[in-house]
């Protein structure tokens, strides 16, 4: 496997993949205390990429939940010499989270939304506040593939090389992927600075 | 070499930190940024975007875990997942899951059928009155033994 630029990136994906691997075999012969570890110690990355690329919290829980279920149930199938557990887990996670945005579902606007900020003098605040939150509406509306190689990428630290391996594609296409999420995100913030330059 | 080129498509793929980029790329992309302006203003300008996707990231980060926060929702996820799995049978007990009470469900079948026809064919017997009342009555009523056996 190529693990393209592993050593250097200080990423949150780093694991012991023997103790991975040990884990594993023990909750393929359904030892439920070996597989608690690994849901303690991985729970947190499921959690957190579920959290960066579904629409809510509860999405991104049950997300994490139906992960890790897989992960029980298909044990034995796990070959930790072919693959890195981080990597199976990462695929699971985020083909869960592309079905899920692939499903119509009804946009609901919480209660707290676009909350007006009632202290005067705020206006940098507020404008840094929109921009930001503007960004968030753009990830958001990205296409699964450039997201999740955003999330990839950008907030798990893994390599383009590792990103291609949990997405089932060529390192140049993840590159393709980022570039065009990043233009996308660049374009706006230059449209937000020049309507701000005007004083729109 | 690396080109200008190659430098600024790297930079619109993995933003202005140089541990993204792929490993084998990176000491001729640091030559370069030491060497040319034009490399450090597409590194200056991929920063920017890079510091704003990370804040936005962070802000929608703290949105999601309002509340009780990453823990509560580890919590859940062990709770959740415990309470959705089951320890997968030894292979002796998968063999028996997948054969014997196949087997087993057609024998309870079998007997539970058997004792149906029993039971219909003691009751008929008991119940059976002498001659019958009505014609539909008559109808319904079983056929006696000695019709069957003719």
């Amino acid at each position: 496997m190529v693990r393209e630029g592993e050593s250097e990136w200080p990423g949150k994906h780093g694991e012991d993949s023997e103790d991975a691997a040990g884990l594993l075999a023990r909750s393929a012969r359904g030892d439920r205390r070996a597989f608690d570890e690994l849901v303690t110690r991985y729970g947190p990355m499921a959690l957190r990429v579920a959290a960066r690329m579904a629409p809510d919290r509860q999405s991104a829980e049950d997300i994490a939940q139906e992960a890790m279920v897989r992960i029980w149930r298909r044990a034995e199938e796990f070959d930790g010499r072919r693959a890195r557990f981080t990597t199976w887990l990462y695929r699971i996670v985020v083909n869960l989270c592309i079905d899920l945005r692939r499903k119509p579902r009804p946009v609901a606007l919480s209660e707290d939304f676009d909350p007006v900020d009632p202290s005067a003098g705020a206006a940098e605040d507020m404008e840094a506040d929109e921009r930001r939150a503007a960004l968030v509406r753009a990830i958001d509306e990205l296409p699964s593939g450039q997201r999740a190689a955003l999330t990839l990428v950008y907030d798990e630290g893994l390599s383009g090389a590792e990103a291609a391996q949990v997405l089932g594609v060529s390192t140049k296409a993840v590159e393709r992927l980022l570039a065009r999420a990043r233009a996308r995100l660049r374009e706006l913030l230059t449209a937000g600075h020049q309507r701000s330059e005007v004083g729109i | 070499m690396m080109t200008l080129k190659r430098f600024r498509r790297l930079a619109d793929s993995y933003g202005a930190d140089l541990r993204r980029w792929p490993e084998r790329l990176r000491p001729e992309a640091r030559r370069l940024l030491e060497s040319s302006a034009q490399a450090q203003e597409i590194i200056a300008r991929a920063e920017e975007l890079d510091d704003a996707i990370i804040a936005a990231a962070a802000a929608r980060s703290d949105s999601v875990w309002s509340g009780d926060g990453p823990e509560g929702a580890l919590v859940r996820l062990r709770d959740g997942v415990a309470a959705r799995i089951r320890p997968p049978a030894p292979a002796s007990a998968i063999r028996t899951a997948h054969n014997v009470p196949r087997r087993a469900g057609w024998i309870s079948l079998a007997t539970a059928a058997s004792v149906a026809i029993l039971a219909g064919l003691v009751l008929g017997i008991r119940y059976s009155p002498a001659a019958p009342q009505q014609d539909l009555l008559a109808l319904l009523q079983p056929a006696p033994v000695q019709l069957l056996s003719d």
